[in-house]
């Protein structure tokens, strides 16, 4: 299967020049009988917003979880600076260059926000400007008068942010999210989107799903359609949200 | 379409013929029949018991002896089950419905009194029945031991129990209705319980005055002094207590009935999506889907205090730093592994090295150790919470079992010294087994951390039947019988053979230290379970 062709970020990297940072190869998932993922090439670089795009059950948080390392494939493979994410699961280098924030938050209920941010931070090197990071992003993400909310006094969408939130603290090199704007009102998406044009900016290689096209434009440097599990279309973003297969499945 | 309220009879009606139409269940008679072939099991069991046991009524000295006690175990068993059905109602209650019931009943323009009072009187119905038939079971091991006249105890072992029965749902109602006497009865439930082990304590040494102040206790007594009378016992006020029962369950029935409109729908709707949750999780023998819903249920009525420890400044004391405040936040899993432990301290005292007593401790200092990993638990419950941090998953696991190994060993070492304090063990026999204990609590600690990292149950094994189940459930135990046993084994097996304790105990410590070893090793290894 082809690989989607690249095209420079619109949002231009501080660097200038776009490495390879992640490259998965033909990736299949099948449970019994069902793909689920009927293969995925993906060359990602870094400085660049990747959009996977698809209805449900069409494989993209699947595809996610398989890029971050959290799901095996049936076949292919993940590779972040030449290490196989799936054969060296737990290997250093590739764990702490992904960072991911998948659709269902996943938060410890016994902990704060605050906490979740604390946890992530310290665990991954960050302590001297910790307290500082930690100000700006619940200031960024509108969690600053949550920061002492446990999960279960948060609303989904709060959830979400703080799931993000803790994806961010974080040294990283490719950032996931699964759904980011699921819960999330209109003026946190704009935040959201701001946050991540910055990241870009930064030279983070960020793969994004969405139902929700508008939030991935002028953010997404391309884009990948699923549909059944297969991928059915990729390119840049404009070329494929203006083409005929996103249009014949109803996605914008 | 009216937005008047709809007659709730007519609904309740429509959706019952509905439901026969979809689920044709068993015929009129079937029914019928089934209940006949109950009843006639019933007598047939009852006539039975009732002829073995009178083929050996108890001697006059030891009838006089449990007449005397009558009032302490009658009275303990019935306050255990009045906080019994009272903690019930902290979580499901005598009102219950089912999850589609919330948004097509509870969320319909419904009277919420007619759809909860024909619920609540079913169970005031239900209670008053199951008091009966227990009272039934007490008539027939009394008459057939003690041989009293027949016809008073019956009428009282019916009366008393099903009266009880009565005021205790009448009671949990009034629980289930107010999340603020819900939190009451969790918060004091516990002097209930206290209470009832005071009876069952005065009853080890039966006086006349605290037999009174048994019965006259509560309505636990009350419902104890007829059947206590009627067996030749002394309790001649029962006609008052008898009457004060009777009153007191008719006003809480009648209350609850006029307050069936007290719960809200929200309370109600939390409740059956509680139920859902149990039953599915019974179902598929979850019992850690079990323990949170329970966790849920008690996050309902109070949200832990959000106590907070200084966080670290390196990445490498993060976890322990978490682990803490997990266990600062749910205090309950201390006292628990304190209880447990102490159990257990006394069981290894009282047993003097007899193989069971043994097997018991070490259970009981397992299931301390169980109590201490929850945080162990959360990070594979869902495998993406473990993918924030940049270590392998079985190194997170490893630095989870930190906190919880220096608790549990001092907890161990509490118990030494108090056992020291109180002349049990000596100067020398305390440090070797301050010494034991810093190896046994980490090996425990592994075995319940190496339990608790597997995830829930998975839902495949029960296709291949219960002893597979058990086998997954019974795994932490037999792991730690098998980690802590041989050591101790070979500890008392020395000691026995004339070795000092000291060569004795060092033998037990090389195997801790090898067994540790391979935990460490095995643990390392270790993998989320991803799919």
């Amino acid at each position: 299967m082809a690989k989607p062709s690249k095209t420079p970020s619109k949002t231009p990297s501080k660097s200038g020049k776009q490495r390879l940072v992640l490259t998965a190869r033909g990736l299949v998932k099948r449970y019994g009988d069902a793909v689920a993922l009927g293969g995925l090439d993906l060359d990602l670089r870094s400085g660049e917003c990747v959009a996977l795009i698809g209805h449900n059950g069409s494989g993209k948080t699947t595809a996610m979880r398989i890029l971050a390392g959290l799901m095996e494939p049936s076949e292919g493979s993940v590779k972040i600076k030449g290490i196989d994410v799936h054969e060296a699961r737990g290997n250093p280098i590739t764990r702490s260059a992904i960072s991911f924030a998948p659709d269902n938050p996943v938060l410890y209920d016994d902990l704060t926000v605050e906490e979740h941010l604390i946890l992530t931070g310290l665990a991954h090197g960050v302590s001297d400007d910790l307290d500082d990071s930690i100000d700006s992003i619940l200031d960024d993400l509108g969690l600053l008068s949550r920061r002492d909310y446990l999960p279960s006094q948060l609303s989904r969408g709060m959830r979400q942010k703080t799931s993000i939130a803790c994806a961010l603290i974080r040294p990283l090199e490719v950032l996931m999210l699964d759904e980011p704007v699921v819960g999330l009102d209109p003026p946190s998406q704009r935040l959201l989107k701001e946050e991540i044009r910055r990241l870009v900016a930064d030279d983070i290689a960020v793969v994004l799903t969405t139902h929700q096209i508008e939030f991935a434009r002028g953010l997404a440097t391309s884009v990948i359609v699923l549909d059944d599990g297969q991928m059915v279309d990729h390119g840049p973003f404009d070329k494929v949200v203006g083409g005929d297969t996103a249009a014949s499945l109803g996605l914008v | 379409m009216s937005t008047a309220e709809l007659h709730p009879a007519e609904v309740l009606a429509y959706l019952k013929t509905s439901r026969r139409a979809n689920h044709k269940g068993r015929s009129a008679f079937d029914r019928l029949y089934s209940i006949y072939l109950a009843l006639i099991g019933v007598v047939a069991i009852g006539i039975f018991s009732s002829g073995s046991l009178r083929n050996h009524p108890f001697s006059p000295e030891t009838a006089a002896s449990v007449r005397a006690r009558l009032p302490f175990i009658l009275a303990a068993l019935f306050c255990l089950v009045v906080i019994g059905v009272l903690r019930f109602a902290t979580w499901q209650g005598p009102v219950s419905f089912s999850r589609p019931d919330v948004p097509f009943l509870l969320g319909a323009p419904l009277s919420r009194r007619a759809l909860v009072a024909p619920k609540l009187i079913s169970s005031l119905i239900v209670a008053a029945a199951a008091g009966a038939a227990s009272g039934l079971i007490l008539f027939v091991f009394l008459e057939a031991k003690l041989r009293p006249d027949a016809g008073p105890l019956l009428g009282a072992a019916l009366a008393g129990p099903a009266l009880l029965g009565l005021l205790v749902i009448a009671l949990s109602w009034h629980v289930e209705a107010s999340i603020r006497r819900a939190r009451w009865v969790v918060r004091w439930g516990w002097i209930l319980f206290v209470l009832a082990l005071a009876f069952a304590l005065g009853s080890r040494d039966p006086s006349m005055d605290l037999s009174a102040v048994a019965l006259w206790s509560g309505p636990w007594g009350w419902a104890a002094a007829p059947v206590v009378a009627a067996s030749g016992g002394a309790a001649a006020m029962w006609p008052v207590t008898l009457g004060l029962l009777s009153v007191a369950a008719a006003a809480a029935s009648f209350g609850a009935l006029r307050a069936a409109d007290a719960a809200s729908i929200e309370e109600l709707a939390r409740r059956a999506g509680l139920r859902s949750g149990l039953s599915a999780a019974l179902y598929v023998q979850d019992f850690r889907g079990l323990a949170m819903l329970g966790r849920d249920a008690r996050r309902a009525l109070f949200m832990p205090r959000k106590r907070k420890i200084r966080h670290p400044r390196r990445a490498l004391l993060v976890i322990p730093w978490r682990d803490s405040l997990a266990l600062l936040r749910a205090p309950s899993r201390i006292v628990w592994a304190t209880a447990l432990v102490a159990a257990a301290a006394l069981v290894a005292g009282a047993s003097a090295g007899h193989p069971g007593g043994v097997v018991l401790a070490i259970l009981l200092s397992y299931l301390a150790a169980a109590r201490l990993v929850e945080t162990v638990r959360q990070e594979a419950d869902d495998t993406d919470a473990a993918g924030r941090f940049p270590w392998a998953f079985g190194d997170v696991v490893l630095m989870h079992a930190v906190v919880p190994a220096v608790a549990l060993a001092v907890l161990g070492a509490a118990a030494i010294g108090v056992a020291t304090l109180d002349g049990v063990l000596t100067g020398s026999e305390a440090g070797l087994s301050l010494g034991l204990v810093a190896l046994g609590a980490p090996m425990l600690i592994m075995c319940a951390v190496g339990v608790a990292q597997r995830g829930r149950l998975p839902i495949e094994l029960i296709f291949y039947g219960s002893e597979v189940v058990f086998l997954w459930y019974a795994a932490g135990p037999l792991l730690a019988l098998v980690s802590l046993g041989i050591p101790v084994a070979s500890m008392i097996g020395n000691f026995h053979s004339g070795l000092a304790m000291s060569q004795a105990s060092s033998s037990a410590a090389f195997f801790l230290a090898i067994g540790l070893a391979l935990g460490i090793t095995v643990l390392r290894r270790r993998q989320p379970k991803i799919v």
